[in-house]
């Protein structure tokens, strides 16, 4: 009848505080991971470098450009992600690199090499010692974090909710 | 025109931003910040001390006396010099060590090098003195990433030994176990 439309309780991003809270978890998680990875790399790049190379998958000049450009999109993330800033344009930028870098990893492993994972320079999260599937799922997990942030949003707490 | 369109719009904006951002940002820091992944060209060269330590039994292939070592040597240039004294820097991760490691080295990776946790194993080192870095043979790169750091840091006789840790171990040469804390 005539009851106005939609009660925005149906919308997701503006459900109870307990999807709120959800969403901030996410958000926290998969900024932390971004943000430590991001300053572990900026802290030694020449490190990251060597990680880098070691994919050989992109050209010298190119794996130098990598070397600063990701961990720099990944503390970027990680800062807008905490806030609660343009979450959705964040954790799209996320899922991107993370694709990338599961791709990246699956091309090491497809071609044999024995790598260590620059992920995280001395720090290992799930994973350790050369790169293996392992770091295939740690990434997929993280995306998964990341996809649902860029279905949900920021959730209710937020510096500027999206 | 869809609002759920241009909201999504926006934000894929931002997205492209936020990469812009990441892109200059990186850009900018690597032009202020050198990092390399290559060995430079600058050669390389020791006269093999093949002679010093001719009664000492490398069988198989003795170098000839006086060849100018390049930057990559072989398994018995390796130990003419292993003969002669010169030190050799094991360039392995912690991991990659329990198998044991060539007689009497140091442990010194690239990134202990660009960290600066490996001052103390490179001061053991002199930079006048041929250095013989290996890894674990193969397609190792730490060997290489760690003669990059330090022919950066002024050394320059320093030779990688290519075929590394397994052809050492399995010619029968000095090894010994890895010391770990409780290592008998």
């Amino acid at each position: 009848m005539n009851a106005p439309v939609a009660p925005t309780s149906q919308q997701p991003g503006v459900r109870g505080i307990g999807w709120s809270l959800l969403l901030l978890v996410a958000r926290f998680a998969l900024a932390g991971v971004f943000l430590l990875a991001g300053f572990v790399k900026l802290s030694d790049p020449q490190s990251f470098a060597f990680s880098v190379k070691a994919f050989k998958i992109l050209p010298d000049h190119l794996a130098i450009l990598t070397t600063f450009v990701l961990p720099w999109l990944e503390a970027i993330c990680g800062v807008l992600l905490v806030l609660g800033i343009w979450t959705r344009s964040a954790a799209i930028v996320a899922s991107l690199q993370l694709a990338a870098f599961i791709a990246g990893i699956i091309s090491v492993l497809a071609r044999g090499l024995n790598v260590s994972c620059g992920c995280f320079g001395k720090f290992d999260l799930l994973c350790s010692g050369p790169l293996s599937i392992c770091n295939v799922g740690q990434n997929s997990l993280l995306l998964l974090l990341a996809i649902v942030l860029v279905a949900f949003g920021s959730g209710r707490i937020a510096v500027a909710r999206d | 025109m869809q609002p759920t369109n241009s909201v999504w719009g926006i934000r894929i904006a931002r997205a492209g931003l936020i990469t812009t951002t990441g892109i200059v940002a990186g850009a900018a820091h690597s032009w202020i910040v050198p990092v390399s992944v290559r060995l430079d060209a600058s050669p390389t060269v020791d006269v093999a001390p093949a002679q010093a330590s001719a009664g000492q039994g490398v069988a198989a292939a003795q170098p000839a006396p006086a060849e100018a070592l390049g930057a990559h040597i072989t398994l018995a240039q390796a130990k003419s010099l292993f003969d002669s004294g010169s030190i050799f820097v094991d360039a392995r991760e912690d991991h990659e060590r329990s198998v044991g490691t060539i007689a009497g080295s140091v442990h010194l990776t690239a990134s202990m090098v660009s960290s600066g946790t490996g001052a103390d194993a490179m001061a053991m080192l002199d930079p006048a003195q041929p250095v013989v870095i290996y890894c674990a043979g193969g397609t190792c790169d730490a060997s290489e990433n760690l003669a990059i750091l330090l022919r950066q840091a002024g050394f320059t006789r320093l030779h990688i030994f290519h075929d590394g840790f397994p052809a050492w171990k399995d010619a029968g040469f000095a090894v010994e176990p890895v010391a770990a804390e409780g290592g008998s």
